[in-house]
Order: structure tokens, then sequence, then C-alpha cells
């Protein structure tokens, strides 16, 4: 036995005791489990050989549970209790959800959404965390023991909310969460390892209902992400719909005036044409009503809106890096919706670069997943290490007086990161702030995700602008965020996990940043007048208290002069004018010069007695 | 090393020269601090650490937390030209400095001038692109000069500056923070324009 053992940190001592990693990817339409054997990543198959387990939950009356491919095979006959592509509810609201087009039983859990089935209210937590266990349990028996530690993969571009609600389901199921891991990152991963090769590269990401694209530096050992991109409700699964569409067009019919399992029948038979289509010119299909003809030509024509949409990401991205097209090395196809042969010629035509598809699309994030596991319980050998630097992919900022976002992380910021800004109160003796924290590329908070709210309490009552508020924002190697606050002075301290909280239509983080360009010119009139409105309301305050403290030191005919010129800014401060608004101020401040170089005069008078230790320091 | 790193005085709050052990100079092997930021970060990245206590993992990420914003500081050269203001003349805001009124002029010109293409994107043409092409690379070029200018200042050599030579420098670091600013706010435009025009 040895005297001393010698480790590095993280590593295990004892090299004969094998940890059991896995790598999980949880999709919207499947989800896999992988591990790594003699140094190989591979996805784990279920006792029928297959490796993808769809990711669909039904609940029983007597509170038991089925997960998988039975599932899908009994829902027409049991539609309100059997569930699918849930991950798109993952850290929403009520309000967030379309709920008209879905046959499920809605319910507000304050503000949590949650579905009534025949065992209960459940949330997309919940059946995520019943797709996990499913995994963890084929892990166990493949692996012979309890999983040590699982790196869990989710859309780059998932925000805070979604993320934690991913690491919630871990938590539900009982797994030990080593990282959330970004699934264009897992794929580089395996694919970087795999090839050797070094330079940059794009990972185009096209899931069953998420759409990411992540720009890469590969280098000696390290992944460095320098920009992602994305849509989280955007994916294969609307490929489908639009065919379905145009089936329904031809018969004369709607989508909205189908059954549930009727357009549940037909988008089953949509994504069996789109699949087939991989492979060939062009299929029928026996549907519904009859023989269902689909070309690829016609295919790729009614779908050209979504791919452009996906390449404007794309682009976006490339710009978000610095990056020019021409400096990529390659690209690498991700999500089993890359296989649709558009996808491969369009990007081929834009970049002029390699494109790399050859690991399986389903299966290569799974496998970088299990990739970083092993590696983060220490069983790396000799030759394989590396190191991952990622991003946050939106925007962090706080709520300030207005309804306006001041940004204090911008987006594709290198994580872990901690950020301050330094708040002040608005009114004399004002006692406690309110702290709402957002996401998202918007100027206006209406327009971003709210992540949280929070109150810092006890403050010491002091004049306007004298409190020092300090707002520190950390995320963590995650991208999960937590927020703190502490008022300089007195050392009050507030701080809060940032949880879930309740926002925006579903729709509206896909949009965020698309809108954040969009309307900046709105935004910045709006946003102007909000200023404006903010600063008027700021210089009222002080002057009425200014007048009522220190209102001797003028003349009855000063101090009826700034009167005339605070009243004048009060009306105009309710109208939408910011122009107006700005020459109020102006006008008011300019009347009050005399007035404050009075007050300041007495402040440094008085102030010879004391000191001002910023002065001095 | 330097016998500041050697001694272990490193602490969260030294600044991102020393965290880099890099000389405060404006002319920096950017090579070099790539390859610290890669050997720094594999040290104290959070996943280096995933088996160990809260408390260091806690450590950890602090860590990585400060030397993520002072590669940043460093990498990008208007953060890396206030933080020199900044360690050998104090905050900016603090040193009183004027706008020479060339450039003010200059630059209010520019915004007239962006403002006259017209931000209608629907009535975008190639014409219009090419416009603010030409715009921007003439907002550029003063970056450039300004940069270069900056550069031979006392600040930017890493010797302790004269009253004088502090409010050139500040001078400048304003000016070059309008011209960043203007060329955002460009790029936020053309990243309108990439929505509605075709490939």
């Amino acid at each position: 036995m040895a005297l001393l053992q010698i480790s590095e940190p993280g590593e295990s001592p004892d090299p004969h005791q094998s940890k059991r990693a896995v790598g999980i990817d949880l999709g919207t339409t499947h989800s896999l489990i992988a591990t790594v054997r003699s140094g190989v990543a591979e996805c784990l198959s279920d006792h029928d050989g297959c490796v993808l387990l769809p990711s669909a939950v039904q609940y029983h009356a007597d509170h038991t549970t089925s997960v998988g491919r039975s599932v899908l095979e009994r829902r027409s006959g049991d539609p309100l209790n059997c569930f699918v592509s849930f991950k798109r509810w993952m850290g929403r609201g009520y309000k967030d959800i379309n709920r008209s087009l879905s046959p499920y039983r809605f319910l507000d859990c304050e503000g949590l959404l949650a579905i009534d089935s025949a065992a209960g209210p459940k949330t997309a937590i919940d059946m995520s965390a019943e797709v996990l266990r499913s995994l963890a349990q084929r892990a166990q028996e493949s692996l012979g023991g309890d999983i040590d530690g699982a790196v869990i993969t989710v859309p780059a571009y998932f925000d805070d909310a979604q993320r934690q609600a991913t690491k919630d389901a871990a938590t539900l199921a009982g797994i030990k969460v080593l990282r959330l891991l970004n699934e264009p990152t897992a794929a580089a991963i395996a694919y970087g390892l795999d090839q050797g090769e070094e330079g940059l590269f794009l990972v185009y990401d096209l899931g069953g209902g998420t759409f990411d694209v992540s720009v890469l530096r590969f280098s000696r050992g390290v992944f460095e992400v320098l920009a992602t991109g994305g849509d989280s409700a955007l994916g294969g699964d609307d490929f489908d719909v639009l065919i379905v569409q145009a089936w329904l067009k031809d018969l004369g019919l709607s989508l909205d005036s189908l059954t549930p399992s009727d357009r549940h029948r037909w988008l089953i038979l949509a994504r069996e044409a789109k699949e087939r289509l991989s492979a060939c010119e062009s299929v029928t299909l026996d549907g519904p009503l009859g023989q269902q003809l689909l070309d690829r030509n016609s295919f790729e024509r009614i779908s050209k809106p979504l791919l452009d949409k996906t390449l404007i990401v794309l682009r976006r991205a490339l710009r978000d890096a610095s990056i020019e097209i021409e400096a990529l090395q390659g690209a690498i196809l991700v999500g089993g919706a890359t296989r649709m042969p558009q996808v491969h010629r369009a990007l081929t035509s834009l970049l002029g670069c390699p494109i790399h598809s050859h690991l399986d699309p389903d299966e290569v994030v799974a496998m970088g997943a299990a990739l970083q596991a092993n590696l983060l319980l220490g069983q790396r050998s000799a030759n394989d290490d590396w190191l991952l630097l990622d991003v946050i992919p939106l925007s962090l900022g706080i709520e300030t007086m207005g309804g306006l976002v001041e940004k204090i992380i911008p987006r594709n910021t290198t994580i872990p990161v901690s950020r301050s800004q330094e708040f002040t109160t608005y009114k004399d003796g004002q006692t406690a702030m309110a702290l709402h924290v957002v996401q998202g590329e918007r100027e206006l908070v209406s327009d971003c995700r709210s992540l949280a709210s929070f109150e810092l309490r006890s403050l010491p009552p002091l004049s306007a602008g004298a409190a020092r508020i300090r707002v520190n924002f950390q995320v963590d190697a995650d991208g999960l965020l937590s927020v703190s606050a502490l008022e300089l002075g007195s050392g009050v301290h507030a701080s809060t996990i940032v949880k879930p909280s309740y926002g925006l239509g579903d729709e509206a983080i896909t949009r965020m940043l698309r809108d954040g360009v969009d309307h900046a010119s709105l935004d910045m009139q709006l946003r102007a007048l909000k200023e404006q409105q903010v600063e008027a309301e700021r210089m009222l305050l002080a002057v009425d208290a200014a007048l009522a403290a220190d209102g001797h030191l003028l003349t009855v005919d000063e101090q009826h002069a700034i009167q005339c010129a605070a009243d004048h800014l009060r009306s105009i401060a309710l109208q939408s004018d910011h122009h107006a608004i700005r020459n109020a101020i102006h006008a008011l401040s300019h009347q009050t010069d005399h007035f404050a170089a009075l007050r300041m005069n007495r402040a440094v008078s008085m102030a010879l007695s004391g000191r001002k230790i910023d002065e001095l320091a | 090393m330097s016998e500041f790193a050697q001694a272990g005085k490193l602490q969260l709050n030294s600044d991102s020269f020393q965290i880099f052990d890099l000389p405060r100079v404006f002319d920096l092997d950017k090579v070099l601090l790539t390859e610290r930021f890669h050997q720094l970060m594999h040290a104290v990245h959070p996943d280096r650490h995933a088996g160990a206590t809260e408390v260091e993992r806690r450590q950890a990420m602090q860590w990585s937390s400060r030397i993520n914003e002072a590669y940043r500081q460093l990498l990008k050269p208007l953060a890396r030209a206030q933080l020199l203001c900044e360690i050998f003349a104090g905050p900016l805001d603090v040193l009183k400095t004027a706008m020479p009124p060339a450039f003010l002029m200059r630059q209010m010109q520019w915004r007239e001038d962006f403002e006259a293409i017209g931000l209608d994107a629907n009535r975008l043409d190639a014409n219009r692109l090419d416009q603010v092409e030409a715009l921007e690379a003439e907002v550029k070029l003063e970056g450039v000069q300004i940069t270069s200018q900056f550069a031979q200042t006392s600040i930017a050599l890493g010797q302790s500056p004269s009253v004088e030579e502090a409010k050139l420098a500040a001078d400048l670091v304003r000016q070059w923070m309008f011209v960043e600013k203007f060329l955002d706010d460009i790029e936020q435009q053309r990243m309108q324009w990439l929505e509605v025009l075709p490939s």
C-alpha cells in the first residue's frame, strides 16, 4: 500500500475503482444515454437494441408511469394522459403557453405550468424526470451499478429558467448532475476528439424542437465557444407541421379543425414522409383520407422559410463571433433534422467548407456528454485532456426605473462570469428597493424574460441618490445565474438563487433577439421617453425636497421662478414628447443653478468641519 | 515569472496585467496572452475541480470569473487602454477633459450622415449599403488613428504620466469610446438588415 497518494484535483486516487459516468441527451423527441468504455463513447441500448428512447410519458390512474415507445403506441387511445415534446414547456409559466391548440388540461400552479393527468397535476419537470429515471435504469443495468454522475445536455439557446428546470428534473430523478452542457458543444467534443483537428468550426444543430448554432475554436485541448445563437422553438417538428398543412390545404381542410388524435396521425405520417425523402425523390403514403404524395422539390419549397430562418441565425452568430465565413475550417451537423438533404446543400453553398456528418447526428450529443462526464469524474487518460470554455446565449440585466433593462452581462460572454453594477435610490428616505432580473436582448423589461424578483430591505434612510447598492450577477459554468445585492454603506445584503418566474409568451424567447434588432428604432424612442420621464421624476423629487429644506436661502421671486419651472415640467412629463420633457428639464435645471450653488457653498462650508473619506483616499 | 506572482500575492482584486503576469503596456503579445489565459483557466476552471469541496469550487468559480474578465479587458484594445488609464491616472470620469471641437464636429457629421442614409430596412438597396460601408470605413480609420496616437502616450508605454500626458491619454480614450459606440450602432443596424436581405 502506498504511503502517499498523489493525485490531481478531481482525479480518482484509486485507478482501479472506475466510476460510472454517463452523458444524457434529454431531447424533444427522443433521449439517449451514453458512457465511455475503453476510451470510446458509446450509446447504451434498451432490451430491444434501441438507443433512442422516445421522450414520451404516460401517467396511469394507479400512479404508475410508462415511458418510451409503448407510450407512442397507446397515445391515440389515451391522448390526455400521454405526453410528448414536453421539453418545449421546460421553464415556462402558465401564461407562456399557447393552450388553444393543445388537447391537454393546463393548470396554473402559482404561475408554473402544470397539466392535469390521471395521476394528478404534472409539470414538464416531472415528465423529464421520468425520462431521466428510465435512462438511469438502463445505465444501471448495463453498467452493473448506480451511476456516479451525469452530464446532461441542454440547447445552447436555453435561458436560465429552462436550464434550472432541467437541473430540477435531474434532482427529481435522483441523478447527480456534474454539469449542464450545451448540445452543440457536446457534439464538438465528440468530433474534436475524434478528428484531432484545430481551428474554427461551426456546429449546426437542428433537433426535433430546438435549433442551435455555435461557433467554436479548437486549439491544443481547449474548446472555446466564441458565439452561440438559436431558436428554442424551431425544429424538425415544425417541418412536419408544414407538410401536414400543405396536404390538408389540398383537401380543403385545416389543422385546427382536426381532433387531437387525427392531428397526431397526420403528423406521424408527415414525419415518415420527411424521413423517407432523405433517401428518395418522392413518396406515396397511406393517409387517413387516402393516399398522400410528397416529392422532394415541393417539400423543399414549402420548408424553405424555416431553413432560411436558421441561416439568418447562423450568420448572426458568425458576426457575434467576429468571424468571416472564409475563416471556417468546417461545419458539424447535429440533430436528426440535419438528415434533410436541403440542409446539407444550403450549408455547403453558404459556407464553402467541409461539412462533417459522419457521426450519427442523433447520437453525437450524448457521446460528447459522456466524454465530458468521464473527464469530470477524473477518469481521463494522460493524453486525453481538454478544457471547455462556453458562453451565455442571452444577455442578463436588471429592471431600472421606467421599465427599462440595464444589461449587466451581454450575450456571448464567456462563463463563469461575475459582473457588478451600482444602483441608487431615487427618493429621500427610501428604505427598500425591488430588484427584477431579466434575460433577453430587448430594451424594455416587458419584452424580456422575467427570471426573478427580490427585494433589498432595511436600507439606511438616506437622501435620494446617496445609497449605493451594488448588484452582482454570477453565472456559473452551467450557465445558471445567482444574484446578490449589497448596500455599500450599511452592508445590508440580499441575494437570490434565480428560480423560474413568469414572463412572456412561449414564442417570446425566440423572438427576443430578433426583435431586439427589428424594433431597435421604436425601442429607442420609447426608451428615450421613459428615460426623460424618469429623469423628470427624479429631478422634481429633488427640487421639492431642496425647496422644503433650504428654500429660505432664496428670495421669494427666486423661489417662485423655480416653482414655475417645476410646475411646467410636471405637466409636460405626463405627455409623450421626450424632446419637450428634455427641454423642460433643462429649463428647470437652469433655473435651479443658483440655488444649487448656494446649497453647495453651504455644504462645503459645513464639510470643512468633517471629512470626506473618498476625497482623502 | 515576476517577483509579484512568485511571492504569491495575486488576489482576486489584483489588476488584470498582474493576473496575467504581463507588463503594464498597451502593446502586448496576444499569442502569449491567449496562451496564459488557457493556462490559467486550465488551473482554475470549475470543471478542473468537479470533485472538490464546495468552498473550493466556489473559489474556482470566482477565480475563473475574474480571469475571464481580465482576459476580456486585456484582449480588447479599448478596454486595455481604459485599464491603463485607470492604473496610471485614476478613474476616467475624474480627469476632466474636453473633446477637441474638430472631433466633436466630425462625430456629429457621422451621425447625420448615418441618419441620412436611411434606417428603413424595407427601402434598402445596394447603394445605401455601399454608403454605410464607406462611412464605416471612415470611422474605422479614425479609430485606427486614435489607437496609434494612444499607443505613443506615456501611459501606453507603461510610464507614469505628467498631468498633461494623463489628460491627453484620457482625451484619446474618450474619443475612442465615441468611435466604438458608433461602430456598435452601425453593427446593430447591420444585424437588422440581415433579417430582410437575401443571402
